[in-house]
C-alpha cells in the first residue's frame, strides 16, 4: 500500500474584509457626527418659512443649495441629517458600553463564584429578560423625562442582562480551567484571577455582543423618537426627523427617506462589525486553542 | 502528511503501526478506510486485489464493516449513546448479513459472549453509559467482528483503558485472532503492546516509515537510530530491580549538566515536608425527586502518609481510585471531609483566605494537561512570573523568569511567545518553571507526564529528577503508569477505591508486592521485551468494588500489617465493597 496526501489548510487571514468595511463606515459616521457643526451648510435650527417643503437640490435666496430639500419649517434637511447623527450615535454607544461594562462585571461575578451568587444573579437576569424591551424603555423615559441621559439609562438598564448572561457562561468555563487553579496555587486572589484570567476570556464575546446591541440601540433610539419619546424638538435626531416626516409623506418623500437610509446604514455597519469581529475572534481562538 | 508509506498485512498477521503523536499512524489507518475528507491521495491501497483508493463510495460502504472493520481509541465515544448495545451490534448484522428477528438476537448474543461479556443476555438491552469503558470496548470489538472481517484496524484500542482492563482486552484480541484468523492492523504508541500482540512492526515518524520488520527484530535489534532512541525512552517495569533510589532515563540528554551528575539521587533527609493523617474526601451524589444527597462517593478514605525532603512518593492506582483527589485535597483544590494535612509543619486542611494563600506558597502542582494549564492569551513569561507578581514581587522578575526558563531546558528568548507556539513537552516544562517560581518545598505532579510521547516523557521525568536533586524538593508523583513510577519514586503507595492498599519502599512494592491488587496491577503492564514470558492474564482476582456508600456510613478504620520496615499492607486482603 502506498498513500501520500496533502491537507488543504485553511489559513485564517489577518485582515477580515467585513471588519475592514464596517470599521471604515463606522469611523466615517462617527467623524460626521463629531464634525457636524462645522460641516453643515445651514443652521439646522434656522427656519426659512418662505422655503418650506422644497425638494432636494432647490436653491436658497443667497444661492446656497438645499442638498436634501427642506422640511415643513423651511429648515435644511441635509444639515439636520448631519447634526441628527449625534444623538443616536452617542446614545447607542454609551448604552452599549455601559450595559456591556455592568453586564460583564455582574456576569463574571456570577460565573466565577457560582453557587448561590450565581443563582441570585441568574434569577435577576431571567426576571429582567422577561420584560418587553421597548415598553419598559419607554416607561423609563416617560417617568423620568425624555432626554439623552435617560435614554442611555434605559438602554443600560435593559441590556445588562444580555451581557451578563454571556459573560457568566464564558466565565463559568474559564473559572474551571486549570490555569485558574494554577493561578490560585501561585497566590492569585479572587480579584487577581478575575482581572487577569476571567475578564480577558469574556471580553471578546462581550465586544461582539456590544456591537450587535449598538445596531439595535440606533434603531431603538429612532423608534423612541418616532413615538415622541426621544430627545425633544427642535434638537434634530434621526428618530424625530422620521417622526415629523410622517405627516408630509405625500408632499415631501425626502424628509423620511434620508434619515431612514442613515439608520439602516448604521445598523448595517454595526452588524457587519459584529460579524467580522466574531469571525476574527473565532479564528484567533481556534489558532490559540482558546475555544 | 504522509510520504510514500508502504507496507503489507498478510492473512492471519498482526502488524503494528508504531510512532509518536503526529507521526501519521492514525492518518494511515483512516486512509485505508477512506474516512478522511478533503485529502488528496497518491499511490495505491490494495485490499484483496482491489485498489481502495479508486473504489467508488458505494463499494467502500459495502467493504466497511463487512470486510474491513475498525475500532477506535475511545469506546464510549464510538458507541451511540441512545441505542442499546444489542441494537448497535444488530444493525451491523442486519445490514451486512441480512439477519433479522430471533436469528439476529441469537447471533448478537453469541458475539457478546465471544468478547467475554458476562451475562450477555442482560447486557443486550443496556445502554453504553451503563457499561464501563472496558465493557464498551468489548462491545466495539464485538460489533467490529460481527461480520467476520478479513482485516481489523484497531486505532489505539486500549490507550484510554486502565492497565488491568487493557491486559484483558489484549488477551481477548490475541485469542480472537487465533480463532478467526483475521489480519489485524494495530495502531499504537505503546511498545509493550507491540511486543504483546504484533507479528510485525512498522515504525513511523513525520509521515514516513522509519523501520519495518518482525516485531521481535525491531524491539530487540532496532536498526535505525530513531527506533533505538524510542526504545531507550520506553519506561520498562523492573528496570530498577535491586536498587533503592530513583534513576534518570538513559536518553540523550538536553538537560542541563546531566553528564556530571551521578546516576542516582542522594538519599532524602529526615525532615518531613508533608504529613497526611486520615485524609478523607467525599462527594455527594444526589438522587430522587428533591435532589437530596443520598449517597457519598468516598473518593479518598482514611489516607495517611509522609513525604520527606528530597523524597518522591509515587501514588499509583487506576482511574477512580482517588489518587488525583488526594493530591488536590492536599493543595485544597477540593476540601477534605476529614483528616489532617501538615505541610511544612503547619496544619492546612482547615485554613481559609489569606492563611491558605500563604500556606500554598510551599506547595505547587503540575497538571496532566499542559495545554489547559497555561492561559492561551498570555505570553509564557507572564504565566511563569504570575506567582511572583501575585505576591507583589516586582524586582528581578525578568531575571528570575530567564533563570527558570533555562533551568527547565528552554531558552530565555522564548519567553515572549504564546503557549500555542510550543509543543506538549515544552509546555509541560513551562508549567514546571511556573511551579518552581515560588521555590516551593513540595511539588504535586498529577499525571504530569501521562499525556506526553515516550521520548518526551523520559526527558520530562529526567528533568523532574534533576530539579528535585538540585532543590531538595519533596514530590508527590501521581500516575497510573507503573513503569514511570518505578523510575521516579523512593516510596510507592497503591490506591484502590479511595484507600491505600499497600505502601512502602519502591523496591519492596515492585519486587515483593503483598496485596493481590498490587500484584494484579504489576502483572498487567505490557512488557516491551518480546522474550519475556507471556503469562496469560488471570481473571482479575479481586471482586469489583465501589467507593459509593449511603450517607451516614462511618469512616472505616482499617488495619495495616507491617511486612517489613515501612512496608504496610491493608489487612484482610481485599478492599471493602
Amino acid at each position: 500500500m502506498a498513500a501520500s496526501e496533502t491537507f488543504p489548510t485553511v489559513r485564517p487571514s489577518r485582515y477580515n474584509r467585513r471588519l475592514l468595511v464596517a470599521s471604515i463606515m463606522l469611523t466615517a459616521l462617527a467623524a460626521v457626527a463629531a464634525l457636524a457643526p462645522y460641516m453643515t451648510p445651514f443652521d439646522p435650527l434656522q427656519q426659512h418659512l418662505r422655503f418650506r417643503l422644497l425638494p432636494p437640490g432647490s436653491t436658497f435666496s443667497d444661492g446656497r443649495i438645499f442638498l436634501l430639500g427642506t422640511d415643513q419649517f423651511g429648515r435644511d434637511a441635509f444639515s439636520r441629517l448631519l447634526v441628527g447623527a449625534r444623538v443616536p450615535l452617542l446614545v447607542a454607544t454609551s448604552g452599549a458600553v455601559l450595559g456591556g461594562a455592568i453586564g460583564l462585571f455582574i456576569g463574571v461575578i456570577a460565573g466565577y463564584f457560582g453557587g448561590w451568587v450565581d443563582t441570585v444573579i441568574g434569577i435577576a437576569i431571567d426576571a429582567q429578560l422577561s420584560l418587553p424591551f421597548v415598553l419598559v424603555g419607554m416607561m423609563v423615559v416617560v417617568l423620568f423625562g425624555a432626554n439623552a441621559v435617560n435614554i442611555i439609562l434605559a438602554f443600560t438598564l435593559l441590556s445588562w442582562p444580555i451581557f451578563a448572561r454571556i459573560a457568566r457562561d464564558v466565565s463559568r468555563l474559564a473559572a474551571r480551567r486549570q490555569f485558574v487553579e494554577a493561578s490560585a496555587l501561585g497566590g492569585g486572589t479572587h480579584w487577581w484571577i478575575i482581572t487577569r484570567h476571567i475578564v480577558p476570556a469574556a471580553l471578546p464575546r462581550i465586544i461582539v455582543v456590544a456591537s450587535i446591541q449598538l445596531a439595535y440601540f440606533v434603531v431603538s433610539e429612532s423608534a423612541f423618537g418616532f413615538f415622541g419619546l426621544g430627545v425633544p424638538p427642535p434638537q434634530p435626531t434621526w428618530g424625530n426627523m422620521l417622526a415629523d416626516s410622517r405627516s408630509y409623506i405625500a408632499q415631501a418623500w425626502w424628509l423620511g427617506v434620508f434619515p431612514g437610509i442613515a439608520i439602516a446604514l448604521i445598523a448595517f455597519s454595526a452588524n457587519l462589525l459584529a460579524n467580522g469581529l466574531n469571525e476574527v475572534l473565532d479564528a484567533a481562538g481556534t489558532r490559540k486553542g482558546l475555544l | 502528511m504522509l510520504h510514500e508509506i508502504s507496507f503489507d498485512v498478510g492473512e492471519r498477521e498482526t502488524v503494528a503501526l508504531v510512532g509518536e503523536s503526529g507521526s501519521g499512524k492514525s492518518v494511515t489507518a483512516l486512509s485505508i478506510m477512506r474516512l478522511l475528507r478533503n485529502v488528496r491521495y497518491g499511490g495505491r491501497i490494495q485490499f484483496d486485489g482491489r485498489d481502495l483508493l479508486s473504489a467508488p463510495p458505494s463499494e467502500m460502504a459495502r467493504l466497511r464493516g463487512r470486510r474491513i472493520a475498525m475500532i477506535f481509541q475511545d469506546p464510549v465515544m464510538s458507541l451511540h449513546p441512545t441505542m442499546t448495545v444489542g441494537k448497535q451490534i444488530g444493525d451491523v448484522l442486519k445490514r451486512h448479513r441480512g439477519l433479522s428477528g430471533r436469528d439476529l438476537r441469537a447471533e448478537a448474543l453469541r458475539h457478546l459472549d465471544m468478547v467475554r461479556i458476562a451475562n450477555a443476555a442482560t447486557r443486550y438491552d443496556a445502554y453504553p453509559h451503563q457499561l464501563s469503558g472496558g465493557m464498551c470496548q468489548r462491545v466495539m470489538i464485538a460489533t467490529a467482528l460481527a461480520c467476520r472481517p478479513q482485516l481489523l484496524i484497531a486505532d489505539e484500542p486500549t490507550t484510554a483503558l486502565d492497565v488491568t482492563v487493557q491486559a484483558e482486552i489484549l488477551d481477548l484480541l490475541r485469542e480472537l485472532k487465533a480463532q478467526t484468523g483475521m489480519a489485524t492492523l494495530f495502531v499504537t504508541h505503546d511498545m509493550g503492546v507491540v511486543a504483546e500482540l504484533a507479528d510485525r512492526a512498522v515504525v513511523m515518524r513525520h509521515g514516513r516509515v522509519v523501520e519495518e520488520g518482525s516485531s521481535r527484530r525491531v524491539l530487540t535489534e532496532p536498526a535505525q537510530a530513531y527506533t533505538q532512541d524510542l526504545l531507550a525512552s520506553v519506561p520498562r517495569l523492573g528496570s530498577l530491580k535491586g536498587t533503592d533510589r530513583p534513576q534518570r532515563f538513559p536518553v540523550g540528554g538536553d538537560e542541563v549538566a546531566s553528564q556530571t551528575q551521578p546516576a542516582a539521587t542522594p538519599v532524602p533527609s529526615l525532615e518531613t515536608v508533608l504529613s497526611v493523617r486520615g485524609l478523607s474526601v467525599r462527594f455527594g451524589v444526589r438522587s430522587g425527586l428533591f435532589g437530596r444527597v443520598t449517597h457519598n462517593v468516598h473518593a479518598v478514605e482514611n489516607v495517611s502518609f509522609d513525604i520527606r525532603k528530597g523524597e518522591t512518593l509515587g501514588l499509583v492506582g487506576e482511574s477512580g481510585s482517588g489518587k488525583s483527589t488526594t493530591g488536590r485535597a492536599i493543595l485544597r483544590l477540593v476540601n477534605p471531609f476529614a483528616g489532617e494535612v501538615w505541610l511544612n509543619g503547619k496544619e492546612v486542611s482547615r485554613l481559609d483566605g489569606a492563611d491558605l494563600r500563604s500556606a500554598r506558597m510551599a506547595a505547587q502542582m503540575i497538571f496532566q494537561d499542559p495545554v489547559a494549564s497555561l492561559n492561551p492569551q498570555k505570553r509564557i513569561r507572564d504565566s511563569i512570573s504570575e506567582p511572583l507578581r501575585a505576591w507583589g514581587r516586582s524586582d528581578g522578575v525578568d531575571v528570575r523568569v530567564d533563570d527558570l526558563l533555562q533551568r527547565v531546558g528552554l531558552h530565555a528568548s522564548m519567553g515572549d511567545r504564546l503557549p500555542h507556539e510550543f509543543s506538549g513537552g515544552q509546555r509541560q516544562r513551562i508549567c514546571i518553571a511556573r511551579a518552581l517560581a515560588l521555590s516551593p518545598r513540595l511539588i504535586v505532579a498529577d499525571e504530569a507526564v501521562s499525556a506526553l510521547d515516550v521520548s518526551v516523557k523520559a526527558r520530562i521525568c529526567n528533568l523532574v529528577i534533576d530539579l528535585q536533586r538540585e532543590f531538595g524538593l519533596a514530590c508527590l508523583f501521581i500516575s497510573h503508569d507503573m513503569a514511570v513510577v518505578e523510575r521516579l519514586s523512593d516510596r510507592v503507595a497503591v490506591m484502590r477505591f479511595g484507600e491505600i492498599v499497600e505502601i512502602g519502599p519502591r523496591r519492596a512494592i515492585f519486587e515483593t508486592p503483598r496485596h493481590p491488587y498490587t500484584q494484579a496491577l504489576l502483572a498487567a503492564v505490557p512488557n516491551p521485551d518480546p522474550n519475556a514470558a507471556r503469562n496469560p492474564v488471570a481473571a482479575n482476582p479481586l471482586p469489583p468494588g465501589t467507593a459509593l456508600r449511603p450517607v451516614g456510613t462511618p469512616a472505616t478504620t482499617r488495619a495495616y500489617r507491617e511486612v517489613s520496615p515501612g512496608h504496610l499492607v491493608l489487612e484482610d486482603g481485599t478492599s471493602s465493597t
